[in-house]
């Protein structure tokens, strides 16, 4: 594919191309290190278009382009996108956080296959405060934080990150229309990899009824009860999935005894399973965590 | 003698790097230098991840 053709150097006497690497441009963010990615950037700089490479060279060389053709075509196609991430971020910014531009800044992700969905995150906090509702603001960078780490970004970093984002959310607006929302999201996709749910859980909620303001007082007290409520709902339904186990050997079986806090289980189920890639800092951690609560 | 033999392969060994540069079409360096080169020059720019000339 790299190999230069006529036709991609035609190519790059107009549009100039550059291999990256392992270098992400653009302060973006990639689940999936291991696929090739194609980026476009507009004359500003700004990114446009994101999509997989390999992916989008197969579909087009089934329609019958050759390989090279195929690419070319690609370039042409993604560079008559007018619209970058940019000035969607702008356009949410100058409205100070209207729904409409929200939208639009959501289906630009979409386009971008959740690529960039960080960086979004990050301005949009860094925003919050400048925008007519900010709560809203900070709820929204909550809520594609949520969405970027169940689909576009795995590491343990992103993942602890999230958790404790939903849990200083929830401690600075108990009342939140969407809190209940914002839970299940917690214990589905924060709390996937963590080790003793119940523990974290229950400091978690004592710290939401310690430090609640005067005011909150009450709605933190029901957040707490309801966060505690949907905890053992969620370990229930753990534990079903570890009675249903074949082998200890499974590939899920370090996460769900993880999860549920049995120490012992999961170092040995660790010792019986591979690990690998992304897997490697969470396994570390499960082992550190349970190999503790063994000697306690 | 043994420093015309150093020089004779030193140019043996630039000139097919040298070809090789001029025939691909790709840029080379960080690829925030190539955004930011592109920018001032009102150019898009096409953005290969997880590309090498080794991996490709």
């Amino acid at each position: 594919m790299l190999l230069p053709s006529d036709e991609l150097k035609e190519l790059n006497k107009r549009i100039p191309i550059c291999l990256s690497g392992k270098e992400l441009p653009a302060s973006c963010d990639i689940r999936y290190g291991q696929f090739f990615y194609f980026f476009t950037f507009n004359e500003n700089g700004e990114l446009t278009d994101v999509c997989n490479f390999s992916s989008e060279l197969a579909k087009r060389k089934k329609e019958g382009a050759s390989l090279p053709n195929a690419f070319v075509d690609m370039v042409e196609e993604s560079l008559t996108i007018e619209t970058s991430l940019a000035s969607s971020e702008r356009a949410y910014l100058v409205s100070e956080g209207s729904q409409g531009t929200f939208e639009q800044l959501k289906s630009k992700l979409a386009e971008l296959e959740l690529i960039g969905s960080m960086r979004v995150v990050r301005l949009l906090r860094q925003n919050a405060d400048k925008m007519s509702s900010p709560a809203l603001t900070r709820f929204r960078a909550l809520s594609l934080e949520i969405d970027a780490v169940s689909k576009q970004v795995i590491n343990k970093a992103a993942i602890d990150s999230l958790a404790l984002s939903i849990e200083d959310f929830l401690a600075a607006h108990p009342n939140y229309e969407a809190a209940e929302e914002l839970i299940g999201s917690y214990l589905k996709v924060a709390l996937k990899f963590t080790f003793d749910v119940s523990g974290r859980c229950q400091k978690v909620s004592d710290r939401w009824r310690k430090f609640a303001k005067k005011e909150d007082q009450r709605a933190a007290q029901a957040l707490a009860d309801k966060l505690t409520i949907l905890c053992e709902k969620q370990l229930k339904d753990v534990s079903d999935r570890i009675d249903q186990l074949k082998s200890d050997k499974s590939f899920e079986a370090p996460r769900l005894y993880a999860q549920v806090g049995n120490a012992q289980k999961t170092l040995e189920s660790l010792d019986k399973t591979a690990s690998f890639g992304v897997m490697r800092p969470i396994h570390k951690s499960w082992r550190e965590k349970a190999t503790a609560k063994v000697r306690q | 003698m043994k420093f015309h033999l150093v020089v004779i392969s030193l140019v043996f060994l630039a000139v097919p790097l040298t070809a090789q540069d001029a025939l691909l079409p790709y840029a080379t360096g960080t690829v925030t230098e190539f955004l930011q080169a592109n920018k001032a020059s009102g150019l898009p720019s096409i953005v290969l991840y997880n590309f090498n000339l080794d991996s490709g």
